[in-house]
């Protein structure tokens, strides 16, 4: 991985502590203020801008051409750049025939993704980011950390800090004192640039307009003041319409930062008369710079395409559970975050983008947030397998993503696997030879798995027409089968005839780790068997979210959408959700004990958030009588086997992305967690000590009358 | 088409969210009135206006400078002072096209970067709007804009409250680069009554 040591950057970043608290503190304020903004939003709405962004793109060469007629009939220079070189190429270019001397910059990431500041300085212009957060990082010779919040990693007292050393100015820490500074400190430089140079969020092509949003005001000063403006814009920005463009501009403010409208837009199609220096006025000349550099190679690759919908609204960074912990600059090239990782693969190369992608986790949270929808994590995937398959993979994600072997291996030889997985040796050695971390407490297995124990339990029943393919996942199966049992008793005391189809792991681990193909051979299998019983009339119910996440959104994605394919994902369950659509239709039996004044908390896993939004664990929690407290602070922090990495790799990371969620469920004086994931119960388990229970525990008790923990 | 008070109600209300100030007025007087108290309440020294209507503006260069305090309209200075007046301004006072009530925002557009300055420059921002150019939701802006960025070549912009940053520590501060006020008058009345 190109010149990186990415084991200690992480090592490096969690050491930070005070950094870590800003940005776990700002990115789930940024996530519930735009979580709000966004609740207006329908589903219906939601898919109509998905279609605009595609439409955009795939109608992108009669835009390209509509865009420079129109510029070039309003007199302004036009230039498509092929490649990043070729674009700095123009913009120099432009300054040196016009004599520039000093350039004054609004945020642009297409601009930082060309690295144009590295080259205007080299030829010896001055150039002054406006933008407060990005001059900040500028001032500190950094990268920005966050598409909409650059410098969101640096505290008031860094800052106020870092202004001291590099100018010598003594300021208070106060964001309001520091602004008041930078404003008197750059308007000086506004007012006697030479050129201006913008992005753009959108380029209209039936009017040949640029829109360009910004909140702070620097946007408009640097295009209304110099005598030259250069606009540098992917030319995946390109939209048809006025319609279009509009839609995505009154998403934008709301996805970003939770604003119903950003601050100021300014929407221009040439230069136009600006007051000179010397009195009068000057023409000031406008030059849009298209870029593509990777993007329209990239509109040819299947997987690789989502990632051109971005709108760069910056939602994913807030629920990135990773990226919170570890910033922009650990989890980035030059583009950081979740569609970071895309966006590297397609202007800075495989290499680059697999040297972080490693940190994602698939918790798949980026994905559910987004907007416009985009799959950030098949993207990250398919980038792990790609760099897989040409320089090998890890040896640690191979054990971990083939796991199934392992864990039947030591059912079968359970308890005796248990005894010796216990101890301090065998935890040196699994440390040593496959990559787990020794703090790692293995699960312990169940000597039976789910299948023996339940022969002879699952006989059918003629008379019903409830007809359910229980699929388990590998810790139900061979770990968790009170989980199984439970699940299956429910089912059957609501008059459901329960089957097991022959079935593998969900293959979650191979995705995760990019192992692709092993991945689909998983998927191919359990869709097979899976459609058999679909066929017949049986819903597909699990008590494992991430298996119900793998049925619905990632086979179709690795096998395509065929009939089998799309049938088994339209038909597969969460089981609470399942369960709480029996109770809306009034089918559920409702006979079971109540437990008044229990009290518990709740931890909602991450694939469940993309099965349902109705939260169908929660309203169970209050069926039953219990207190739950909802703690939401997003992911827990495994990501399946993830969490388990010996050190930086995983295990350290993890632990600090949980510590927030275990800090409150210590603080909570709850008797109990409740959680529907088997990996969220190791976490919270191992971390917090308390005990934690699938929800379907509670209700198969209930029904049996029996005292819950 | 007037419209109707559910829109401008929520127009102010926006308005007020973004920590802008509206107010709604009925006369030239009224407003001639309420602009020189507000600009003695500032301490302005200097205020600067464009695309006003010619009485207004000029009943107001009456009560403005009467007060000691310089008052320009940028159609009638000469042009090589322009720069300067726009430097130093204390408020700029523009007049808005369209505003759009669900966002709270106000668009104005401009022939010239003198008239976009104005409401960019001074600390203070004050915008004339007449109260039937309010429309209900941003996405009725589209034909409208089509037409203006189709036909013509002036700028467009669209403003949604005070100049704002969060970019330290999410913490919000008005008045970054922009105006650090935005006050917007409604003219609810045809000016030439009284
Ligand atoms: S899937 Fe989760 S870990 Fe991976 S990039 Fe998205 S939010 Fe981050
Ligand atoms: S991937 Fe989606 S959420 Fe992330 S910046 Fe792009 S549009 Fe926003």
């Amino acid at each position: 991985m190109k010149g990186r040591n990415l084991i200690a950057e992480v090592s490096e970043a969690l050491k930070n502590k005070s950094q870590i608290e800003n940005l776990r503190t700002s990115m789930l304020c940024m996530r519930d203020k735009r979580d709000a903004a966004m609740a207006g939003y329908s589903e219906k709405e939601l898919a109509e801008l998905r279609n605009i962004r595609q439409a955009s793109l795939s109608s992108l060469n009669e835009s390209i051409k509509m865009l420079k007629d129109k510029l070039e009939e309003n007199g302004c220079g036009f230039y498509f750049a092929k490649t990043a070189k070729d674009a700095c190429e123009y913009v120099v270019n432009v300054a040196k025939t016009r004599g520039v001397k000093r350039i004054v910059k609004a945020k642009s990431m297409t601009t930082e993704e060309i690295e144009l500041n590295k080259r205007l300085v080299a030829e010896g212009f001055e150039v002054i980011e406006t933008d407060l957060g990005e001059w900040l990082v500028q001032l500190a010779g950094q990268k920005p950390s966050h598409l909409t919040a650059p410098a969101i990693h640096l505290s008031r007292y860094e800052i106020s800090k870092l202004i001291e050393d590099r100018l010598g100015v003594r300021l208070p820490a106060d964001p309001k004192e520091v602004t008041k500074f930078v404003r008197a400190f750059l308007r000086e430089k506004f007012l006697t640039a030479d050129m201006g140079i913008t992005g753009g969020n959108f380029v209209v092509a039936e009017t040949g307009s640029l829109v360009l949003v910004t909140n702070e005001g620097n946007g408009r000063l640097v295009t209304a003041l110099p005598r030259i403006h250069v606009a540098i814009v992917g030319v995946e920005k390109l939209v048809r319409t006025w319609e279009d463009a509009l839609k995505i501009l009154n998403v934008l403010p709301k996805s970003a930062t939770g604003q119903n409208m950003a601050t100021y837009v300014t929407i221009l199609n040439s230069g136009s008369e600006t007051p000179s220096l010397d009195g009068g006025f000057v023409e000031r000349e406008f030059h849009l710079v298209l870029l593509d550099n990777g993007r329209l190679s990239a509109l040819q690759d299947t997987v690789m395409s989502e990632a051109l919908k971005c709108i760069r609204c910056s939602a994913c960074f807030n629920v990135c559970p990773t990226y919170r912990v570890l910033g922009g600059h650990v989890f980035g090239y030059i583009y950081s975050g979740p569609t970071g990782i895309p966006w590297t693969y397609i202007s800075h190369g495989l290499e680059n983008a697999a040297s972080y992608a490693p940190l994602c986790i698939s918790c798949g949270l980026c994905r559910e947030t987004c907007p416009i929808g985009i799959d950030m994590p098949t993207m990250i995937s398919e980038i792990k397998r790609r760099y897989g398959e040409r320089n090998g993979y890890r040896w640690v994600d191979r054990r971990l993503a083939g796991y199934e072997s392992l864990v039947k291996l030591a059912s079968n030889t359970a308890p005796v696997s248990n005894f010796l997985l216990g101890t301090s040796m065998a935890k040196w050695i699994l440390e040593k030879l496959i990559g787990i971390d020794r703090r790692v407490n293995l699960p312990k297995f169940s000597g039976k798995t789910l299948r023996e124990l339940l022969d002879g339990v699952l006989v059918p029943r003629a008379e019903s027409d409830r007809k359910v393919a229980y699929f388990a996942d590998s810790m139900a199966y061979y770990i968790d089968v009170d989980v199984g049992l439970a699940t299956v008793n429910v089912l059957q005391k609501n008059g459901f005839n329960v089957v097991m189809p022959p079935q593998k792991g969900s293959g979650m681990p191979s995705f995760l780790y990019g192992l692709l193909d092993d991945a689909k051979k998983l998927a191919e299998y359990n869709v097979k068997q899976m459609y058999e019983y679909v066929s017949k009339g049986y819903d597909i119910v699990s008590a494992e979210p991430t298996a119900i996440y793998c049925l619905r959104f990632v086979y179709p994605k690795l096998l395509g959408t065929t009939k089998e394919v799309q049938e088994v994902a339209e038909r597969s369950y969460e089981l609470f959700g399942y369960l709480l659509r029996m109770l809306e239709s009034g089918m559920l039996d409702l006979s079971f004990k109540r437990y008044n004044g229990v009290k518990a908390v709740y931890h909602l896993p991450c694939h469940s958030r993309h099965l349902s939004k109705d939260r169908p664990v929660l309203k169970f929690l209050e069926m039953l009588g219990i207190d739950a407290e909802f703690i939401d602070y997003g992911c827990c922090g495994m990501g399946g086997t993830w969490g388990m990495k010996k050190g930086y790799e995983g295990y350290e990371i993890s632990k600090a992305i949980a510590e927030p969620l275990v800090m409150a469920i210590s603080k909570s004086g709850a008797d109990f967690v409740v959680t529907e994931c088997s990996l969220c119960k190791m976490q919270i388990e191992r971390f917090t000590g308390k005990k934690v229970v699938h929800p379907i525990l509670l209700l198969d008790k209930a029904y049996k009358g029996l005292p819950i923990p | 088409m007037k419209a109707d008070s559910d829109v401008l109600k929520r127009f102010i209300s926006e308005l007020e969210k973004l920590g802008a100030t509206a107010e709604l007025l009925e006369t030239r007087t009224q407003v001639v009135k309420h602009l020189s108290d507000f600009v003695r309440e500032k301490g302005a020294k200097m205020v600067l206006a464009y695309g006003l209507e010619r009485m207004l503006s000029s009943e107001l260069s009456k009560a403005i400078t009467s007060m000691g305090i310089s008052y320009f309209d940028i159609n009638d200075v000469d042009r090589r002072d322009l720069r300067k007046l726009l430097e130093r301004a204390d408020i700029g006072i523009t007049g808005a096209d369209l505003a759009v009530a669900e966002t709270g925002s106000l668009i104005i557009t401009s022939e010239n970067d003198a008239a976009r300055l104005l409401s960019c420059l001074p600390p203070i921002h004050v915008a004339i709007l007449p109260r039937e150019n309010i429309l209900d939701s941003f996405l009725d802006l589209a034909e409208w804009l089509r037409k203006m960025q189709g036909t013509s070549k002036r700028t467009v912009s669209v403003i949604t409250g005070p100049s704002r940053t969060a970019d330290i520590e999410l913490e919000i501060v008005l008045g970054v680069h922009g105006p650090c006020e935005l006050h917007v008058i409604i003219l609810g009345g045809a000016l030439s009554e009284g």
